[in-house]
């Protein structure tokens, strides 16, 4: 196609990023620019007062771990593709992609541990009084949830591409942006979950 | 303020008793004014009863309805034709409880307004709702324009008339030739090589007059509006503060407005293309650059530290003791609430707000107890409600048929909700809120530390009455949505946002009576007027206030009632002042000057 | 490697409907935009109909919206602040934003850098696709039974929230969040392409002091959009979030009458609304106003046959504008019982911010001083934003005063600023672009006679409608209200309001000549030649016929800056930036850049940061 076409006359300018993977940054950067308008929020909120402090889940320092390990595998898989190495590069695709549905299970079960401390998203469920910021501390959660299903895509998508030989040292493309942007998901999520536990301290 | 040479005594006296003059013949010009001669009401129709319902009219129905036209709520003349009186006064004081209650009429106009329900009107005796009734029979007494329409203009009249409509067909004929007379000009052009019409020149000439054209008008138009606008005569103390800075700023983006047109336009007919000129090749020149970034940075900054100094004296903190009034507001009317005789007032929480019997949520012990009693009886309403559905639901199914249009579409949406679910879920969800609302209200009332006694003799009113020359704090307090309150003379707004209190502070330095002097205007009033978007009838959500002296507060402040006092007897007389009390006064006033 | 991929056989789905040309996506852009702009205006003229004759019945009133809306054909109370409502969202985001950089920069960036499209063709598309379904979103929320969304289109909570508040608050307000959602995503699918086809693909030569100001502003624009539009994507979520899942991020000490009660939220923030709406809110003004200004300075320059003066000064302030734009967000929300202290910020900030705009327009004056000025259609509108650009920009130091503010906010004055610089500068600039860039669009030129018509109606009608209303809200008139009989002193303007809706009608029926210009210019126009306006930019070096990847053949190296107007020794009044050297004007620049191979590095010019700029501009760097 054209567009394919087009873009080889930009992939190997020296010095230059490729401008997909520019693109995949400025995109980042808005994703961050939502974070930060709502975690300003939140630090605004919690400033007023009425507000229950409460200790976030044990699933979410295993998540915290699951994070590093699949971020640890997913440079392994860019590294393993510059060298031509195939098979550790599907391994180690493999392997972040289990950390990375690890982690889904495990944001899982830490939303079962606020429930059964009566810490809902919706208040109306009856949850315990200084209500918005279970409200908020969920919100965050799930929303990053989201970005990383879309990251989990990404990296199905280059598993199944690597298995079928298309990942290697003449074509990094695909997988160097999915690993920009997993590890974006993956600071993002220590980010979130560092401001929420010092959040008391606010 | 008061001047008390004869002199100025006298000629004070000579406006005022013109005034009351004026006051008393266009209140005298009524008198001969009554349309009906019996009233669907039973009452004796007489003109007292009549002004009595106007007034209680204005003060409570004008927001959402007027005579004569849909608003936000229906036309309402004639409307005793069109439904029985006990309906009616049942309506009036309470829509909710006649909805509820399974009232077909009353589901129907629900629907038909889209779901805007209509306030509660609790506090109104049956004589008072029949005087509002009685008012909608005949109309206003003062003589307005004789053959104001009752009924929308019918398009064929007005607007829409023969003489428009030629009008409007004949400057498009006019206006068709005249493109076609350009079109055939431009074709012949380009046929023979030449341009016809210097098009150039003539837009070049079009930019001047049009500058010349536009400043006269911009001149013209600041020459007859300028009257009306409030850059003078402000009637608080940091109003004069924030009128000049408004008038130097006027001048200096006037100054501005003027230069750069003049130059805008004069240069694009200056400098339009000329054969054999060619034009000045002048990049930049950055010491100008650096002139025209300084001027603009120092003439701003002026502004700027005008403005400060103007924004930190409103919003200084009041002075220990300034009298404080609650100004409470909800979809679409205001309420104040006055601290009574400790200069204090009670506490208030939305959970307590009940529309029948504490519109404000004033937090009273004995109000809250008769809350909890109305939360449960609600809640058994919708158990009720809950159990009942299926028989109402096939009672719904039976009556269905032979209804057309609106009614028929009013219904089904009726049964569709029962069979969704919906309707249910609503129930629940309303049980749920009012456990909740009975927890808070329990639990506030084993603390106790909300039910202070200074509420005890809080004074609730449907006007504001401030002392002039002395500041006040209006505390904010809104009950559903964004309102804002916005009083023009005083130069002050303040958002009034539910669950964040706030408030403006300020000090009224003239009089209602000085101000209605000072316009010649014997009617003119103060308001209070809601200025963020609020639901329907935002555009008439006002409240009046009233300036006055020290003595006339007092006495109008020791004719109300403390509002949360327990009384025996049903009160008779309301709680609510209306406007014609206000007449009175003006007449004794004079008397004393 | 050919890239003449001008024979490329396409279909009619995969060349008119899922085009990756940014061409094509810029004309799908336009079209939408113009339609959803007749829409919006045209409600405007039937909303101004009750506020002008509040006693007329008007039969297209009860035949358009029914019973339901227009009984007896006056607009229902609620459904009027609908169609306000619908009418500030579509004209805001549906023309000003995507109508106007959607169409400009999908157009220019390409062309004007010397890229053979943009970055990711298969997001541009997306891009346009999400903005279509957003539009189709909002459109249909007219037609649910409880109305569209009617809280302004600043949608405030907690009238936003309750669907028990206002009619329109119920379904049609969670259609108008979906439809935003869409916007927003296609907003940012759009600037992330300008953004990285700016600064990564342009042609050899054309270093970031060559760009026309054009692609400064829309790149910037962009870059705004990028960090803007994701917090009001916050706000929307926390708001959808209040309404359906039962939330109190905004919601707090609420009971509503109609029999539903005291609520359960407590704790939420009405205002943190606010703030995270209008941290989007400001910076979309600019936004609107950058790509209008860009291509004011393009036509200007190319029609007054003269550089626009002062080309660094002007990348300056645009560069001013965007970051301050960020810092001024409060100046809506001095009225809500913020901090003094915040205020006060605010104050200063939004004064300082009026520095960089005033440079601007003195700027633009003296780009037509001594100029040879020809008239055509797209010269007169971008004269024409100036002059409103001044009226509108100058009333924005009233408002950005706190203390005049007081009085100010929420009434009709504000309604006149906004109306002045959004409503009809970037309309302007807007139609400038159109009239400007519609030979490279479509190969044909636009009626100018019915041009010049078009535009005087239109410049005039503007004042007619917005003057006044300085006056009204000098009087205390407030904004959003349905009818005027609140209070006898508002009585003088009944009058006013019949003019002002005179005006517009007639304003609506000059659009309706610039309709039948455009529409019928594409199928009938006089074809173009391949540089009518006698420009100097890259977009005109492309043949009339559109060709997939737009140059045959190589793509042109850039010699020079793209303001060699009317240079005292040339022989034609402007020299294209493909021209080689040949003396230049342009001093930034380190060196002109001589003819390489292709095998050469990139030369170091093309990352010519803005410093290097600045410093020069200060007389601080090498010559």
């Amino acid at each position: 196609m054209l567009a394919a076409a087009k873009m080889d006359e930009y992939s190997n300018r020296p010095g230059k990023m490729h401008p997909k993977k520019f693109s995949l940054m400025l995109l980042i950067v808005g994703m961050t620019m939502l974070f930060l308008g709502l975690t300003s929020a939140f630090l605004v909120r919690e400033a007023e007062g009425n507000w229950l402090h409460f200790d976030l889940p044990t699933e979410f320092i295993y998540s915290t771990v699951a994070v590093l390990i699949s971020s640890a595998s997913m440079f392994f898989a860019l590294r393993s593709a510059k060298q031509d190495n195939l098979i550790s590069v599907s391994i180690g695709l493999a392997i972040t992609l289990v950390a990375g549905l690890s982690f889904v299970y495990l944001q899982y079960a830490g939303f079962n541990d606020l429930a059964s401390r009566g810490i809902y998203f919706s208040p109306a469920n009856g949850s315990a009084g200084g209500l918005v910021s279970g409200s908020f501390v969920i919100m965050f959660v799930a929303l990053h949830l989201l970005h990383l299903l879309g990251g989990i895509v990404f990296v199905a998508v280059v598993l199944v591409k690597s298995l079928l030989s298309q990942v290697h040292k003449k074509n990094t493309l695909s997988i160097s942006m999915c690993n920009t942007y997993w590890h974006f998901v993956g600071v993002l999520w220590i980010y979130l979950y560092l401001f929420l536990y010092f959040a008391p301290q606010f | 303020m008061k001047n008390f040479s004869s002199k100025s005594m006298r000629l004070r006296f000579l406006k005022v008793s013109t005034f009351a003059l004026l006051l008393v013949l266009t209140s005298l010009q009524g008198f001969a004014e009554l349309k009906i001669q019996t009233s669907a009401t039973g009452l004796p129709v007489s003109e007292e009863t009549v002004k009595a319902g106007e007034a209680l009219f204005k003060a409570k129905c004008q927001s959402c309805h007027q005579l004569d036209r849909r608003t936000t709520g229906p036309a309402l003349a004639g409307v005793t034709e069109r439904r029985e009186l006990d309906w009616l006064i049942k309506w009036i004081r309470n829509n909710n409880e006649l909805r509820q209650s399974g009232d077909a009429d009353a589901i129907a106009i629900y629907n038909e307004y889209n779901g805007t329900a209509m306030n509660v009107f609790a506090d109104l005796s049956d004589d008072q709702i029949k005087s509002i009734l009685m008012y909608t029979e005949n109309g206003p007494l003062a003589v307005v324009n004789d053959g104001g329409p009752t009924e929308p203009t019918p398009v064929d009249e007005g607007l829409f008339n023969r003489t428009n409509k030629i009008l409007f067909f004949l400057s498009l004929l006019v206006f068709i030739v005249v493109v076609l007379i350009i079109k055939t000009i431009d074709v012949v052009g380009k046929l023979t090589g030449r341009e016809v019409i210097p098009w150039n020149n003539i837009n070049a000439a079009l930019m001047l007059v049009f500058l010349i054209v536009g400043m006269i008008a911009a001149l013209y138009e600041v020459s007859i509006h300028s009257k009306y606008l409030l850059l003078w005569d402000s009637s608080s103390a940091h109003g004069e503060a924030i009128d000049s800075m408004m008038r130097i700023t006027f001048i200096i983006t006037g100054f501005v407005f003027f230069v750069t047109q003049i130059l805008l336009f004069y240069f694009a007919f200056k400098y339009r293309a000329k054969k054999g000129v060619k034009a000045l090749h002048y990049p930049d020149n950055d010491k100008l650059e650096l002139i025209w970034t300084a001027v603009p940075a120092v003439v701003l900054t002026i502004l700027v530290l005008g403005g400060l100094k103007a924004w930190s004296g409103i919003n200084e903190a009041p002075a220990e003791g300034t009298r404080q009034i609650e100004v409470f507001a909800h979809q679409f009317a205001w309420q104040a609430r006055y601290p009574g005789a400790d200069g204090k007032l009670g506490n208030a929480n939305y959970n307590l707000i009940s529309e029948t019997s504490n519109p404000l949520g004033v937090a009273i012990p004995y109000k809250a107890e008769e809350i909890l009693k109305e939360l449960e009886a609600d809640i058994e309403y919708y158990e009720n409600a809950i159990t009942e559905l299926p028989s109402k639901l096939g009672d719904l199914k039976s009556t269905l048929g032979g209804r057309v249009g609106s009614d028929l579409k009013s219904h089904q949406k009726l049964i569709d909700d029962i069979e969704s679910g919906s309707e249910q879920s609503f129930y629940e969800l309303q049980i749920r809120r009012r456990n909740t609302q009975i927890k808070r209200i329990k639990t506030s009332l084993e603390a106790g530390t909300l039910y202070i006694d200074a509420a005890k003799d809080d004074i609730v009113s449907s006007e504001i009455h401030l002392i002039e020359n002395e500041p006040v704090t209006f505390k904010f307090r809104s009950r559903d949505v964004i309102h804002s309150a916005l009083m023009k003379e005083f130069r002050a707004q303040m958002n009034v946002v539910p669950g964040i209190p706030t408030q403006f502070t300020f000090v009224p330095t003239k009089s209602t009576k000085q101000k209605r002097l000072d316009l010649g205007n014997p009617e003119f009033d103060y308001h209070i007027i809601c200025n963020k978007i609020c639901g329907n009838s935002h555009y008439n959500m006002k409240i009046k206030i009233v300036v006055e002296s020290k003595k006339e507060y007092e006495k109008w402040m020791s004719e109300q009632k403390a509002t949360f006092v327990k009384e025996e007897a049903p009160a008779e007389a309301p709680a609510v002042a209306p406007e014609s009390m206000e007449v009175e006064e003006e007449s004794g006033e004079i008397a004393l000057n | 490697m050919s890239n003449d991929h001008g024979h490329h056989k396409q279909s009619f789905i995969s060349k008119y409907v899922f085009s990756m040309d940014h061409k094509m996506i810029s004309k799908q852009f336009l079209i939408t935009g113009i339609i959803m702009g007749v829409i919006g205006v045209s409600m405007s003229i039937l909303f101004r109909l009750q506020l002008a004759w509040p006693e007329t019945s008007f039969p297209i009133l009860n035949w358009l919206f029914g019973d339901q809306w227009a009984p007896e054909g006056r607009l229902d109370s609620g459904f009027y602040m609908g169609l306000v409502t619908i009418h500030g969202t579509i004209m805001v985001f549906y023309v000003l934003t995507a109508g106007l950089s959607g169409t400009f920069s999908n157009l220019l960036i390409p062309l004007q850098v010397g890229a053979r499209d943009m970055a990711s063709p298969f997001m541009n598309m997306l891009s346009y696709w999400f903005f279509l379904l957003s539009s189709i979103v909002l459109m249909s929320s007219m037609f649910v039974a409880t109305g569209p969304a009617s809280g302004g289109w600043t949608i405030y909570p907690p009238l936003s929230a309750l669907a028990k508040a206002m009619p329109g608050s119920g379904v049609g307000m969670t259609l108008w969040l979906v439809a935003i959602i869409l916007f927003i995503v296609s907003a940012l699918l759009g600037g992330i392409n300008y953004i990285s086809t700016v600064l990564n693909m342009r042609t050899k030569g054309m270093s970031m002091n060559r760009m026309p100001l054009t692609i400064w502003a829309f790149m910037l624009t962009a870059i705004l959009g990028l960090l803007s539009f994701p917090v009001l994507l916050g706000g929307g979520l926390l708001l959808m979030f209040d309404r359906l899942a039962g939330t109190s991020f905004y919601l707090s000490d609420i009971f509503l009458g109609g029999g539903v009660g005291a609520l359960e939220q407590t704790g939420g923030s009405p205002i943190l609304f606010q703030h995270l709406f209008w941290f989007l809110g400001h910076p979309e003004v600019y936004i609107i106003i950058m790509p209008a200004f860009g291509i004011t300075s393009e036509v200007i320059a190319v029609n007054a046959r003269k550089p626009i003066f002062g080309y660094t000064a002007m990348i300056i302030s645009l560069i001013g504008i965007s970051v301050l734009s960020f810092l001024v967000w409060g100046h809506h929300m001095f009225i809500t019982g913020m901090n003094p202290l915040l205020g006060t910020i605010f104050l200063v900030m939004t004064l300082i911010i009026a520095v960089p705009s005033a440079v601007k327009t003195f700027n633009y004056l003296a780009t037509l001083w001594k100029g040879s000025i020809r008239f055509t259609n797209g010269m007169m509108f971008a004269i024409g934003l100036v002059s409103l650009f001044i009226t509108g920009g100058l009333t924005g130091i009233f408002l950005g005063n706190a203390a005049l503010d007081i009085s100010l906010h929420d009434t009709y004055f504000v309604v006149a600023h906004f109306h002045l610089v959004m409503g009809s500068s970037a309309i302007f600039g807007m139609m400038a672009g159109i009239y400007h860039w519609f030979p490279r669009m479509f190969g044909r030129t636009m009626n100018k006679t019915l041009g010049y018509i078009h535009f005087w109606l239109t410049f005039i009608s503007a004042y007619m409608v917005f003057f006044p209303m300085h006056f009204q809200g000098l009087a205390g008139v407030p904004r959003r209200y349905y009818s005027f009989n609140i209070l006898p002193e508002f009585a003088p303007w009944l009058d006013v309001n019949v003019f002002i809706t005179l005006a517009a009608i007639l304003g609506g029926v000059a659009q309706i000549i610039f309709l039948y210009n455009f529409f019928s210019s594409i199928f009938a126009g006089e074809k173009a030649v391949q540089n009518p306006w006698q420009a100097n930019t890259l977009e005109w070096t492309a043949p009339v016929e559109h060709l997939h990847g737009n140059w045959p053949g190589e793509i042109p190296t850039v010699y020079r800056w793209p303001y060699d107007y009317s240079l005292p020794d040339a022989d034609e009044d402007f020299i294209p930036q493909n021209v080689p050297d040949k003396g230049s004007s342009e001093e930034i620049h380190v060196a002109p850049v001589t003819p390489e191979t292709s095998d050469a590095k990139e030369p170091k010019e093309d990352n010519v940061m803005l410093f290097t700029l600045v410093k020069n501009w200060l007389g601080l760097g090498k010559a």
